[in-house]
């Protein structure tokens, strides 16, 4: 039977920023590199009618995956491109000062050519600059913020964060330089349930398309369901949704980044089978301070939640205890006059501005901070993966957050529904840790270079690897590790010492616009 | 010859006596004739009667307005009239001691004017023809007081045909006239058959006055062809933050006094007329203390900031009816850019006046119209906290303004409960608009301000004027917000 199974050099789970990053520098060093991807691919198909399947439990099809687990309700993406394709393309880097809990050889100064790749790959700009404005205005969001914080004496902490979008021409599709298509934003305010006219420079824009054309090779809708060593390598079976088929492939080198609870459950569910993981599994899960509150009121006017990409601007506040970003939100305009309710079509989206843009119903803000970073991921029932989130220890860091929330809406004149004071459970789009890189199996769980200790050949390359909140949107982060333990992996399985992704030596500085002082 | 026409304004006229205190008392300006229109002839009744302008000034102080109002069931029922001067002829004039002989011999050249509804023209009264009904005849407004019946002549209130009788002035051959003017001409249109009545009045004596004023400049300008010689015409123009009528307690008025000793000051200053300042700094004096608490937490320099102080009234009485409503302030602000918790070494603050303004003047033909310009539709406050921080000892100075403009109860609620901050180095008295240290906003929410209702105390001799005291500044921060956002219910609030 034996004989039968698939052996590759690299199998890579999950195609998020990790996977995708991993998967394309290894494959251009020259290796065999397979992907396993639960999702599929979408291609200007996400959901939009409430009848759509919008969750990949509905036959591995919608792009959200949505877990109420202990303290934390998590939203995750399945789909080629992870978490890219739902985001909201807002690209931070990790200040000096938010390192103190990375193992060895990590600092900014290290990471900030890593930094620029990424930001190269991913054509970032900040939604301010010109040429970003060159089709449609700033949205109002923006401004109304930036005078809601100058009111609150913060003027100086509020800053435009980098965005990967194409903000070329809306009405005319093009291919880009990895061969993917897209079009320029039409600012219409669906970044978080999907960009249909391929607006965002999300992994399926580039890094996947490289990879692909650098010989890789990307099954979606095939769900990794079991690890195991076997031999000199690891065998890992997963089954194809789209066929109903479980299959087997061994590998010399497993690369795990099926996100950060993804990754973990892995490892929890099969880790005896890969070796003596350390104990620390599990440990050290982040939801990066996340807090959602939506306002309610005459929002409308002004902000409008439904025009412009998700997120254009940025306040930070460190008081040095406490340290977060708030960020408005645009969400999705909603079309409840037709009869199968959902997100308004796509093909009423103006592709240039025009005199009455939609607008949305209701306004959300967001904060993002360094909280405590001391969840744990757990196996919970029937192999089901939760979280315990110590809200209580959390509580000052989530009040400095709910505070200003509190404050911004003020001075808006809105009424702060704060749904997770109410439930005492936080929404979190950005899940880190739970195999968090450490010095020693001690502290942590895998190596700085990702390496799982005590499982040579098995890397976490995605947000599980992350030690501690990035307090910003993690994933320019997450990118940037995988940027570089990409390369450190491919030296050594290519065995070319000064090996280098292509892109990186053209790679210009990027700089970052967060305000540190 | 210098002529003073006592515009009438109903309760307004409380402005008119602070105008008297200093034209007169305080500046020693002299009238060779007065004439009174309407809510006037209060003010030069009393002229007659022997009275100073100061003196006059202080009897508005002491009045309690439901004294003089009397509802009148039958003139109700009848249609007549909806209160009667009963109140005034019972209760006000006798506390005022007015005298008929003594006005009847009074020196002063008196013109009172009314309108004669039998003969269907304005008629004038001198001061040796007054008595009691002549001047309730004066102030006897149609549809609120019945008309008053003298030898078979039908006679009422002159507003409706003319408010200030420049044509009296004139015969008595002034060359210069200076008018009082406290009918509103706020371009604001109210719903409500209220409203509707008293905008009829001001469409009826502002029109009235200018098309008079406009005759003035017409006769200097075309050689003196209506009135055989150049007259020169001053107009003191103030809105006055009473009703005409509808006011139930004191302390409105008395700030109407109040603001027409200020107004008239200002316009002397502005005139480089020489006056001597008569003190009524204690003539409100209730020895009743109060004492608030006023939690408000925001933002300083984006840092969180909480504010905890405490205020005291030192005298509720001198308060609520000076029109100055200063408090002392003491507490503590707390924010990283304070470096933690900084105390307030010595603070004030004035609650809830009137937007400044500043006059408005226009000199045009002889005719010289100037308006104060304070706006009592429009509230500040300004905290001047001198602060010290804890640790290096530094001195800043915290100003927060709020200002309750929006007509709206939403709006200017969430207005009073609003205050931006501005932090300036170094101990000072007032902002001089100086780039600032930082700066930011601070607010409370309703818990905060029923804490600080249920937190408010009172001391003072006994208890019953200390529920006083803490009723008065309730009224005063009621009506202060009725002012900005109730218009349409009441052109200024009752209390
Ligand atoms: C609505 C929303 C908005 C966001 N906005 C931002 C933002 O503006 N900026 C930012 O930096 N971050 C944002 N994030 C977070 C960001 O998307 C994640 O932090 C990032 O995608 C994590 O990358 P990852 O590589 O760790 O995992 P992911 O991107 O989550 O990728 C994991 C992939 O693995 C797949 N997978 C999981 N289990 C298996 C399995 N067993 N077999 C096969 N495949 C599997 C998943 O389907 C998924 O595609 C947002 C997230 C959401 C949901
Ligand atoms: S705003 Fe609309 S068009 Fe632009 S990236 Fe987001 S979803 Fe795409």
């Amino acid at each position: 039977m034996d004989g039968d199974v698939e052996r590759r050099q690299v199998v890579v789970v999950g195609s998020g920023f990790g996977g995708a990053v991993t998967a394309c520098r290894l494959a251009q060093a020259g290796c065999d590199v397979l992907v396993l991807e639960r999702g599929r691919w979408f291609c200007g198909d996400f959901p939009r009618k409430v009848t759509d399947p919008w969750l990949w439990q509905q036959d591995a099809n919608g792009p959200f995956d949505v877990r109420l687990t202990g303290g934390v309700t998590v939203v995750l993406a399945a789909g080629v491109g992870g978490g890219s394709l739902l985001y909201s393309n807002v690209h931070l880097r990790v200040p000096d000062d938010g390192f103190g809990r990375w193992p060895r050889g990590w600092s900014r100064r290290d990471l900030d050519p890593y930094y620029d790749l990424v930001a190269a790959m991913l054509d970032l700009r900040r939604a301010d600059e010109p040429e970003a404005q060159r089709y449609w205005p700033l949205p109002g969001r923006a401004d109304v913020l930036r005078e809601a914080a100058t009111t609150l004496g913060a003027g100086a902490d509020v800053f435009h964060p980098p965005l990967a979008l194409n903000f070329g021409d809306p009405s005319t599709p093009a291919v880009n330089r990895f061969g993917a298509t897209q079009s320029g934003c039409r600012h219409c305010g669906k970044c978080s349930v999907g960009c249909n006219v391929g607006a965002k420079n999300s992994l399926d824009k580039n890094y996947l398309p490289l990879a692909i054309s650098a010989g890789a090779e990307v099954r979606a809708r095939c769900e990794v369901t079991g690890l195991a060593r076997s031999g000199g390598g690891y065998r890992v079976e997963y089954r194809d949704h789209g066929t109903d088929t479980d299959h087997v492939v061994v590998t010399e080198i497993l690369v795990l980044a099926a996100g950060s609870l993804g990754t973990t459950g892995l490892l929890l569910e099969h880790g005896r089978r890969l070796g003596r993981l350390s104990s620390r599994l599990g440990e050290h899960y982040s939801p990066n301070g996340d807090y959602l509150v939506t306002a309610l009121g005459r929002i409308d006017d002004e902000w409008q939640p439904g025009v412009g990409p998700a997120i254009s601007t940025a306040v930070l506040s460190d008081d040095g205890e406490t340290w977060f970003l708030v960020q408005d939100g645009g969400i999705p305009p909603l079309d409840v006059f037709r009869s199968d309710v959902g997100v308004r079509p796509d093909r009423d989206d103006p592709a240039l501005p025009t005199a009455d843009v939609g607008e949305g119903y209701l306004g959300v803000l967001l904060a993002m901070g360094r909280d405590s970073g001391t969840g744990t991921v757990r196996r919970g029932w029937c192999g089901s993966v939760g979280v315990r989130w110590p809200w209580l220890a959390n509580r000052p860091f989530y009040d400095a957050e709910r505070d200003y929330l509190g404050d911004i809406n003020h001075v808006l004149d809105e009424v702060q529904f704060d749904l997770a004071y109410l439930t005492r459970r936080p929404v979190s789009v950005h899940s880190l840790g739970g195999a968090v890189m450490a010095n020693s199996p001690r502290y942590g769980v895998v190596d700085g270079c990702g390496e799982v200790f005590g499982a040579p050949g098995v890397f976490v390359v995605d947000g599980a690897a992350i030690p501690a909140a990035t307090g910003v949107n993690p994933s320019h982060t997450i990118a940037a590790v995988a940027e570089r333990n990409a390369e450190r992996l491919a030296r050594r399985l290519s065995g070319r010492a000064t090996w280098e992704a292509p892109e990186k030596a053209g790679a210009p500085r990027y700089d970052d616009p967060l305000p540190v002082p | 010859m210098r002529s003073l026409l006592l515009a009438g304004g109903g309760l307004k006229v409380a402005f008119q006596a602070g105008v008297l205190q200093v034209w007169l008392s305080e500046a020693g300006l002299q009238f060779d004739h007065v004439d009174a229109c309407s809510g006037g002839a209060f003010n030069l009744a009393l002229l007659c009667d022997g009275r100073s302008g100061i003196e006059i000034a202080d009897l508005w102080r002491q009045l309690r307005p439901l004294d003089g109002v009397s509802i009148s069931l039958g003139g109700l029922l009848r249609g007549e009239s909806l209160v009667t001067m009963k109140g005034y002829r019972d209760k006000v004039f006798p506390s005022w001691d007015m005298s008929w002989p003594r006005i009847n011999a009074s020196a002063i050249d008196a013109t009172f004017t009314v309108h004669d509804r039998t003969t269907g023209k304005r008629q004038v009264f001198t001061a040796a023809q007054m008595d009691e009904e002549k001047l309730v005849a004066t102030l006897s407004q149609a549809v609120w007081f019945p008309p008053v019946t003298i030898d078979a002549n039908l006679y009422t209130d002159a507003v409706f045909d003319t408010d200030a009788n420049i044509d009296v002035a004139v015969q008595k051959d002034a060359d210069e006239i200076w008018v009082v003017w406290t009918v509103s001409t706020r371009p604001e249109w109210m719903p409500g058959i209220l409203a509707q009545f008293f905008h009829a009045l001001e469409v009826s004596a502002n029109g009235t006055l200018q098309s008079d004023l406009d005759r003035i400049r017409f006769n200097n300008g075309k050689e003196q062809v209506l009135f055989e010689k150049e007259v020169k015409a001053e107009v003191l123009r103030a809105e006055v933050g009473t009703h005409y009528l509808a006011l139930l307690n004191g302390d409105r008025l008395h700030r109407a006094v109040e603001a027409g000793v200020r107004a008239a000051r200002s316009w002397c200053d502005e005139r480089g007329i020489a006056y001597t300042p008569i003190d009524r700094g204690d003539f409100y004096d209730s020895g009743v203390e109060l004492r608030f608490s006023d939690r408000l937490s925001g933002r300083i320099r984006g840092r969180r900031a909480d504010a905890e102080l405490f205020l005291t009234v030192p005298d509720s009485g001198e308060f609520v009816n000076a029109g100055r409503q200063r408090v002392q302030v003491s507490g503590s602000v707390t924010c990283s850019v304070l470096e933690g918790r900084a105390t307030v070494e010595k603070g004030w603050a004035d609650i809830l006046l009137d937007a400044d303004g500043h006059w408005r003047t226009t000199d045009v033909g002889g005719v010289c119209e100037s308006d104060y310009g304070v706006d009592p539709t429009r509230k500040h406050m300004l905290y001047v906290l001198h602060l010290l921080t804890p640790d290096t000892r530094r001195r800043v100075t915290f100003i927060g303004t709020k200002t309750l403009t929006t007509p709206t109860v939403r709006g200017v609620a969430r207005e009073a409960m609003t205050m931006s901050v501005r932090i300036l180095d170094g101990w000072v008295e007032s902002d001089d608009g100086s780039e600032p240290l930082c700066a930011g906003l601070l607010w409370m929410g309703f818990l905060d301000v029923a804490r600080q209702l249920v937190g408010a105390r009172a001391s003072g001799p006994d208890l019953a004027s200390e529920l006083g005291g803490l009723a008065r500044y309730g009224a005063l921060f009621a009506g202060s917000l009725w002012d900005v956002a109730a218009r349409r219910v009441l052109t200024y609030a009752p209390f």
